[in-house]
């Protein structure tokens, strides 16, 4: 049963379904559903067949067929140039048909000249990093109602003699019939996760190998919705891989990252330079993170598409750019230069939970650092440039792998105390009887919003920081002048942000007859929290915020005199085990002072469907026209 | 639009390589100069490439962050040496240096890409290396320099792998450093025996010192203007060369503004050419088409199929243009030699079913010989401005200029794979030149004014007893807004369609609920296109007492796709220095009526807005009729392009129409009637 030839026998006939014969991919495309079916989307995918195979001299392939079936323009666009993403240096790859079928069933063949190999849009910054090309068919005469016919066989070059992956069941466009194969040496196994699927692998011996089968029908489309989980968590999908646990998983990375965390005498007489006079560790710790983040150019690679191995810190040092991978082992050769305890973690940046049962890297796209204190673990991460030091940006709260030398374990990623998102905004003048306001906003940040306030105004000239609070204030009102405003220093990552602004706005009073109509305003920045207002009337995913938050608005105005009060809006106050909800409102006739305070706490990150309605209502109330207007009278 | 912004872009990167200066700003973002107040300084010689302690002076001497508070980095040299052969072939040496003052300024210049096109350019980056603050030199390693397709053709879509950049990534760059480039560029000539030019004086950096020479035969004599400002020029000849140079010194930086004309429209540049007029290029223009606009049997029959139950001239133009526009996808590959300006064959077009602007341009010119009407290829800049006074090739897009009967020409755009409409309404104000056999001149087509670039938003709105409302509205349009709405309709996938205005109908009301969102099919450019949808909102109404008030639906402009943007996102800017980019002459009418609760009368409207400003007008109206509340909006610009003047025109605009949003419809309840009533 060793016998190679018995063995390729044996994969070409298993392999034989997933390669239809020309007749046979007449017959599929003969099988394409009519687009009335399918109303809502763009295209269908009639059938995808992928399978992954391993060989006893641990190379790897993939055999991909593919049957697409456009409806539209729109997914004309979307899907007529194909692109096959390939490692050069680690991959080749054979097309082995690409040809449209159009309604009528002739076949066009895509011609030489329309297959390209072109750089991924999204590597332009960090081509020097990645061997990642993409191969592009063009696909010709392509209508509505035309099928797109894929076959290419992706073959290792190396022998990486393990194998893993992630395979979507589910996308943007109907399934009407998906296989995966994974073919292994028998003795090999897999582990795996079938995750929004009702199916499980079938699992057949065929001479030497395991041929593990899933299959799948009728896969509905994912309709994305505004501030939804990525499609990736949405959508069915399925994890495997055939390393035996998570250390066999790291072993390679690790290698090389211990290789290239040792620090050279550079990076010894760096670290020691950066803490010298250092009065704590904690202190030593952002001294040397604040250089790795602010002085060390971010190449914002996804962790693993460039391989798996990490340039020496030296290198990283001396070149002052690096990767997610190579600013982590700069940053963990300092602070181990400087006695601290670090170690890698690996991280999902898009919060997708990892299968911690099947021990695959393609889970993670991101690179952190932990560095030990006591008996906890605090974490850093090394592209957050224009954030508060400490404060972990969409991976709060997730798990992550926490490499160490002898072992891989999984963590709990938590941003340091004090980093959580808080947006506390006042707004306070003084109303003349023109109608003019004249007034200061304050406005102090933490977490998320101090993360957007920087990122605002951190890379701002002097001017270009006039003009963002000239503009601002369109908000309040049009034309309102902007006077004073102060910034704290935002280069300083340790101290949350703070602004403040003086305005005179015009005519913030409209006068109607003798009443007098005052519009309560919205926060008063974007990166305050203006955009978090849920706007869609039900959801069938979850609403996913940026973060757990807390955001705060005080409106306080003195009423010039000759004026009374005709209408404040009524308070209200809500809690729900999400978060809490406050408005109220208040007259101080001694003072002549109008106030109105609005808060929200939001103490989780995903909204289900279940509780979205009643969410937006309450975050509704906020804006309802008899909340945010208030009526005065000339006396 | 991306798209209609095609091939013929390209050679602005490939014909004129130091565009660089303008490539990188793309990277980023657009810009202009303010240069009129400032005459050009008294340039000093440029030391030489090889001359180091020279270089290390003049980062010295450049100055810093103090000095030019609102730069990220500066230019300290740009020289540029061009030699040009009979042939059109021609040799660029580009020496530049680039000091860093911003961290932003070391992010944006610590990688360098510089674009070529594999079967024109031979590129020799003959030295990289950064210059340290402290004097130091630092070579780039060789692996950091790499090979790579551009981003930007493929944004395009043109997936063409000839078409490429090198990337230099510039190790250790800290603010203060500065990094030096010398390239060599080896390009073989797109235009036979001739040469073409544009050249930046001005980028987003203030540039310091900037000489270019072009050296050419005499007998290829250059014609060449400076737009924008001016610049020390001097020529001189020998030995039947002439070499043209260019210097300046101190030249300001760009701007940047949201949503601003190209860079290249209010830049300092040279634009050079060596074509005696505008006709001399339409003929070689023509030239280049000469036997692409074929035909075989399986076209003609397609022409007969499609223009069988075709009554009149118009409609079978129009069948033919639907054909081309739809049936042939916007997409470039197996771009051959000279394919950046030449087109493919016809029947090559026709049956691969893809192509880019000119391709399709020449298809539809063969379809419509078929039928006995007369065509011509149409070179048009869209995003630019035409540079009248020198003729060159650097137009953006090509079109299709069709010869009625009645000798009329109308313009229509195959790659617009939505435009509905006999003629586009965008050409209006911009330049053509028609490729002809005998040679044409450049065109300048007249206005077309707002009025056929309309969006209509007609909506039927009940004020309920509960303070909720309830509507209908129906939105549809003409000219280059029923191409956006039908853009929109493709663009967005069926299911998100609701939800685009869901999301804009919480700048009505943040309680709305859009309902039976309908839209007739966006490609069916015979039909019209139409978007229906009804809504409500509750807790609309504020109850004060004795008063019921609400603010007019429709005058948010909420549902308004096409206008929603330029209101929210464009005008919060106090001044512009310059232009706002907005493709075309467009408007926006606005028609709603509304019901009220019974029992109550009105006793408060918005006071009416009637404003004409410059190349703008808004007329508000609210009014009483029959007991319903009548609303009309009607806002206009005149102005693709719009000027400062005009966006200060804008913002009055904007102003007036905020007030007219924040004001309220008072109602009061009626007094009830004595009972018997009286006689």
């Amino acid at each position: 049963m060793r016998n190679p030839v018995w063995r390729a026998l044996i994969l070409s006939l298993a392999l034989a379904s997933l390669l239809p014969a020309q007749e046979s991919v007449e017959n599929i495309v003969k099988s394409a559903p009519s687009r009335g079916k399918f109303p809502e989307a763009t295209a269908a995918v009639v059938q995808s067949r992928q399978a992954f195979s391993l060989d006893r001299a641990g190379r790897k392939s993939e055999d991909y067929f593919l049957v697409l079936e456009v409806f539209n323009l729109t997914g004309r666009e979307k899907f007529s140039d194909f692109r096959i993403p390939l490692d050069k240096n680690l991959e080749k790859v054979d097309v082995l048909l690409a040809r449209t079928y159009k309604g009528n069933l002739t076949a066009v063949d895509v011609e030489k000249g329309a297959i390209n190999d072109v750089t991924p849009p999204y590597l332009a910054d960090a081509d020097m990093y990645s061997n990642l090309i993409h191969r592009v068919l063009s696909f010709p005469a392509v209508d509505p109602g035309s099928c797109l016919a894929v076959r290419y066989r992706k073959e290792s070059i190396d022998a990486p003699a393990q194998m893993d992956g992630i395979v979507r069941f589910q996308l943007e466009e109907p399934i009407l019939s998906k296989e995966l194969k994974v073919i292994l040496p028998a003795e090999k196994s897999l582990k795996y996760k079938i995750i929004g699927l009702n199916s499980d692998f079938r699992v057949e011996t065929s001479g030497p190998d395991k041929i593990y089968t899933l299959t799948a029908s009728d896969q509905p489309q994912v309709k994305p919705e505004e501030y939804m989980p990525p499609l990736e968590e949405i959508g069915s999908r399925v994890v495997f891989s055939t390393y035996t646990d998570w250390n066999e998983a790291c072993r390679g990375f690790l290698r090389s990252f211990d290789q290239a965390v040792r620090p050279t005498p550079e990076i010894a007489a760096l670290a020691a330079d950066l803490t010298k006079g250092a009065a704590t560790p904690d202190e030593k710790v952002q001294r040397l993170f604040l250089f790795v983040a602010k002085d060390v150019r971010s190449v914002k690679l996804p962790f693993g598409e460039g391989g798996l191995e990490v340039h020496q810190a030296g290198v990283v040092l001396k070149n002052r750019y690096g990767d997610w991978k190579d600013k982590s082992v700069l940053l963990t050769a300092l602070l181990q230069a400087a006695g601290l305890k670090a170690f890698p973690v690996l991280a999902n940046s898009q919060a997708i939970p990892v299968v911690e049962d099947v021990p695959s890297l393609k889970q993670f796209d991101c690179v952190l650092v932990a560095v030990s204190q006591g008996n906890g673990l605090f974490f850093l991460n090394p592209f957050a440039d224009k954030s508060q030091f400490g404060y972990m940006s969409g991976v709060d709260g997730t798990r992550g792998l926490l490499i160490k030398p002898d072992t891989a374990e999984f963590c709990e990623i938590r941003g340091l105390s004090g980093t959580e998102s808080e947006s506390r905004n006042e707004i306070v003048g003084q109303l003349d009887g023109r109608g003019d306001l004249k007034g200061k906003i304050v406005s102090e940040v933490t977490g998320i919003f101090d993360h957007w306030a920087r990122q605002s105004l951190m890379d701002s000239t002097a001017k270009e920081r006039r003009d963002f609070f000239v503009e601002a204030l369109n908000k309040l009102q049009e034309d309102t002048e902007s006077g004073n405003f102060k910034v704290s220093d935002l280069k300083d990552l340790r101290t949350p942000v703070k602004v403040s602004q003086e305005f005179l706005a015009r005519r913030f009073g409209i006068f109607q007859g003798k009443i007098v109509l005052l519009n309560v305003p919205d926060l008063p920045y974007e990166f305050s929290g203006q955009g978090l207002v849920p706007r869609l009337a039900k959801r069938q995913y979850p609403l996913r915020l940026p973060d757990k938050a807390a955001v705060s608005l005080t409106f306080r105005v003195k009423i010039p005199s000759g004026h009374k009060l005709l209408y404040i809006p009524e308070s209200f106050s809500f809690r729900k085990d999400y978060g809490s909800f406050d408005f109220s409102t208040a007259f101080d006739s001694g003072k002549s002072e109008l106030t109105v305070k609005k808060s929200y706490t939001l103490t989780i990150r995903d909204i289900l469907p279940g509780q979205y309605e009643e969410f937006k209502k309450m975050m509704d109330a906020f804006s309802l026209p008899r909340n945010t207007l208030i009526l005065l009278e000339r006396i | 639009m991306d798209r209609t912004i095609s091939r013929l872009t390209l050679i602005f990167v490939f014909l004129a390589l130091p565009l660089a200066a303008f490539t990188r700003q793309a990277q980023e973002k657009p810009a202009r100069p303010a240069l009129q107040a400032e005459p050009a300084a008294k340039p000093a010689p440029p030391p030489g490439e090889d001359d180091l302690p020279a270089l290390l002076a003049l980062v010295r001497q450049a100055g810093g962050p103090e000095k030019y508070p609102e730069a990220n980095a500066l230019v300290i040299l740009d020289k540029e040496h061009i030699v040009v052969r009979e042939n059109g072939e021609f040799t660029s040496r580009q020496h530049s240096l680039v000091k860093v003052l911003t961290d932003k300024g070391r992010k944006t210049f610590a990688a360098r890409k510089i674009p070529y096109h594999r079967r024109y350019n031979t590129v020799h980056i003959l030295r990289a290396r950064v210059i340290k603050k402290s004097g130091a030199v630092m070579d780039v390693p060789p692996e950091a320099i790499k090979d790579g397709t551009m981003e930007e053709t493929q944004q395009m879509n043109i997936l063409e792998e000839n078409f490429r950049r090198w990337s230099v990534a510039y190790p250790n760059v800290e603010t203060g450093d500065s990094l030096e480039i010398l390239v060599e560029t080896v390009s073989k000539p797109l235009i036979k025996d001739h040469f073409n030019y544009v050249a930046a004086f001005q980028s987003f950096e203030p540039r310091l010192a900037q000489e270019l020479t072009i050296v050419a035969p005499a007998s290829r004599p250059l014609k060449q203007v400076v737009k924008n400002g001016r610049v020390d020029f001097s020529r001189t000849e020998r030995d039947g060369q002439v070499a043209y140079t260019w210097k300046i010194a101190h030249v300001p930086q760009l701007k940047q503004e949201v949503g601003m004309a190209s860079p290249a429209d209010v830049a300092l540049k040279l634009v050079a050419g060596t074509f005696s007029s505008w006709a001399e290029l339409s003929r070689y223009g023509h030239s280049l088409n000469h036997g692409k606009v074929d035909s075989n049997d399986l076209m003609k029959a397609k022409v007969r199929e499609l223009t069988k139950d075709c009554r009149t001239e118009e409609e079978k133009i129009l069948a033919i243009h639907r054909y081309v526009s739809q049936k042939v996808r916007y997409m470039g590959s197996s771009m051959d030699m000279g394919a950046f300006i030449e087109p493919h064959q016809a029947t090559y077009t026709f049956e691969k079913q893809y192509g880019v602007c000119r391709d399709k341009s020449i298809l539809m010119m063969a379809m419509l010989k078929e039928i006995g009407v007369e065509s011509f290829d149409t070179l048009i800049n869209i995003s630019q401005r035409t540079e009248t006074e020198v003729p060159t090739i650097f137009f953006e897009h090509a079109i299709c200029a069709v010869v009625l009967k009645d000798g009329r020409m109308v313009f229509m755009d195959p790659t617009l794979e939505l435009s509905s409409s006999f003629g586009e309404t965008y050409v209006g104000d911009r330049y053509v030149l028609l490729l002809d056999e005998r040679g044409k001149d450049l065109l300048r087509l007249p206005h077309v004014p707002a009025e056929q670039s309309l969006v209509f938003v007609r909506g039927e709105t009940v004020v309920l007893p509960d303070g909720g409302l309830e509507g209908k509205v129906r939105l549809s349009g003409r000219g280059f807004s029923d191409f956006g709405l039908r853009s929109i309709g493709k663009q967005v996938p069926a299911y998100q369609f609701p939800m685009v205005f869901q999301q804009l109908g919480t700048l009505l009301a943040p309680t709305v609920k859009v309902a039976d969102v309908k839209a007739s099919d966006f490609s069916d450019l015979a039909t019209p296109y139409q978007i229906s949808f009804n809504y409500k909102a509750r807790d609309y109404l504020v109850d004060v007492g004795k008063y019921k008030m609400f603010r007019v639906p429709l005058a948010s402009y909420a549902f308004d796709v096409m206008s929603i943007g330029i209101f929210e996102a464009l005008t919060d800017k106090a001044e512009r220095l310059y232009p706002l980019f907005l493709f075309s002459t467009r408007g926006s009418v606005q028609e709603e009526v509304i019901s009220l609760p019974p029992g109550y009368e009105v006793i408060g409207i918005p006071d009416p807005v009637r404003l004409k400003d410059g190349p703008l007008s808004l007329v508000l109206a609210a009014g009483l009729k029959e007991g319903k509340i009548v609303f009309t909006g009607d806002f206009r610009i005149e102005q693709s392009n719009l000027d400062p003047a005009g966006y200060q025109s804008l913002r009055r605009i904007v102003k007036a129409l905020r007030r007219f949003q924040k004001s309220m419809v008072i109602l009061q309840k009626r007094a009830e009637p004595e009972k018997g009533g009286s006689q």
